[in-house]
């Protein structure tokens, strides 16, 4: 196997024949792929969606200045989150409405942000902030049960990102030498594929 | 550890796609869908079947890859995928024929590294491919788009080793008859 290179891979590949009607079909459903197309119900549902959070964002943006001044601060911060919030989902809701599909690249993971982000902020203000008054035993056990839950995902989650980009890193590291090696032509280069040689 | 340029591209690519990078999971697509769809023609008669199946295999590993732990192991990965998403479709269409195993030919040939077919010529090591049996030419395009080793190959044909060595054997004297 040694004698046979990538070149000779890509020529057998080059000779393959492909109708570029059935090419341009695929590439087309390909783009669709890694788009979900939102149609009817739920494409006004987003939009809905939208609307609530115009709605939400005045409604809270509004709160967060009218109230009085003798209104604890941190209950402004929790009506000027939930006015970011509103203007959150309205953004999403119009981007959605407007392109009749989510795009899986930003749509899905802004959606899980805002949803996470916003409980957790706002529990974690009221914990932390609210008086003594309104601290009641089942508010932060219901509480405890969302941050700790929330908190053992997002280390969860935290660990595996880490170790993914460690081994990321050093995979960036091991891609450049071989490049390097490829460029003065030593081992790992052009005159050596590495998977070649395993055969 | 080690490995070509690409194969550590693909590998950086994979582990991205992990991490729900959709960007690198297009890479990917642009990376390996010619060698894939090159396999796949070579299983599958009609034309428009194999992009149908090209394009399951996508769906199937934008689905899966967060569970492909090693990103080294992404070339069987995908050669397995494949081939499983070709038997799939072909069981829907009962006219067609997939790759059978062989009990005949697991006698252990004297190497798989016979020399004698021409190498450098694609064209012909092309056509030579469409006259070879089913296992044959399956195994003979493994080999070739030289993605996968002996034992790799066998992981994707849910075989011994022995009998990828010895399919190649056959498959490379076949070839070579069918160039000459």
């Amino acid at each position: 196997m040694n004698s046979i290179s990538n070149d000779f891979r890509e020529r057998l590949i080059r000779c393959e024949s492909m109708t570029p009607a059935y090419r341009q079909k695929y590439e087309k459903e390909m783009r669709a792929m890694l788009e979900k197309q939102v149609t009817g119900v739920r494409r006004w549902g987003w939009g809905l969606s939208a609307i609530m959070g115009v709605g939400f964002a005045a409604l809270f943006g509004t709160l967060a200045v009218i109230t009085p001044a003798e209104f604890p601060w941190w209950g402004r911060v929790i009506f000027a989150a939930g006015a970011l919030f509103g203007v959150g989902w309205a953004v999403l809701g119009i981007r959605v409405f407007r392109r009749g599909s989510i795009d899986l690249k930003f749509d899905t993971g802004a959606a899980a942000g805002m949803s996470w982000g916003l409980p957790v902020i706002v529990l974690a203000f009221a914990m932390v902030w609210a008086p003594e008054g309104i601290i009641g035993l089942r508010m932060i056990l219901c509480g405890l049960v969302f941050l700790v839950g929330g908190a053992v995902f997002l280390l969860r989650h935290v660990i595996e990102l880490s170790e993914l980009k460690t081994r990321e890193k050093l995979l960036e590291i091991e891609y450049c030498l071989a490049e390097l090696a490829e460029r003065i032509g030593g081992p790992g280069g052009k005159d050596e594929p590495g998977r070649e040689s395993r055969h | 550890m080690g490995g070509s340029k690409d194969t550590i591209y693909a590998q950086l690519l994979a582990l991205r796609c992990r991490q729900g990078n959709v960007d690198a999971f297009e890479h990917l697509v642009r990376l390996w869908e010619a060698r894939l769809f090159y396999y796949i023609r070579r299983l599958v008669d009609q034309e428009a079947d194999a992009w149908d199946v090209l394009q399951k295999i996508w769906i199937k590993a934008l689905r899966g890859i967060r569970s492909l732990k090693d990103p080294e192991a992404l070339p069987c990965w995908l050669y397995t995928l494949a081939r499983r998403t070709a038997i799939d479709h072909s069981r829907h269409a009962p006219d067609r024929q997939l790759p059978e195993d062989f009990a005949d030919e697991s006698a252990d040939p004297a190497s798989a590294d016979e020399p004698g077919l021409a190498l450098d010529n694609a064209e012909a090591v092309h056509r030579a491919l469409a006259r070879l049996s089913p296992p044959h030419r399956e195994v003979l395009t493994l080999f070739f788009l030289q993605d996968l080793t002996l034992e790799e190959i066998a992981a994707v044909l849910d075989v011994p080793v022995g009998t990828v060595k010895s399919r190649l054997h056959y498959a490379r004297r076949a070839a070579r008859a069918a160039v000459h």
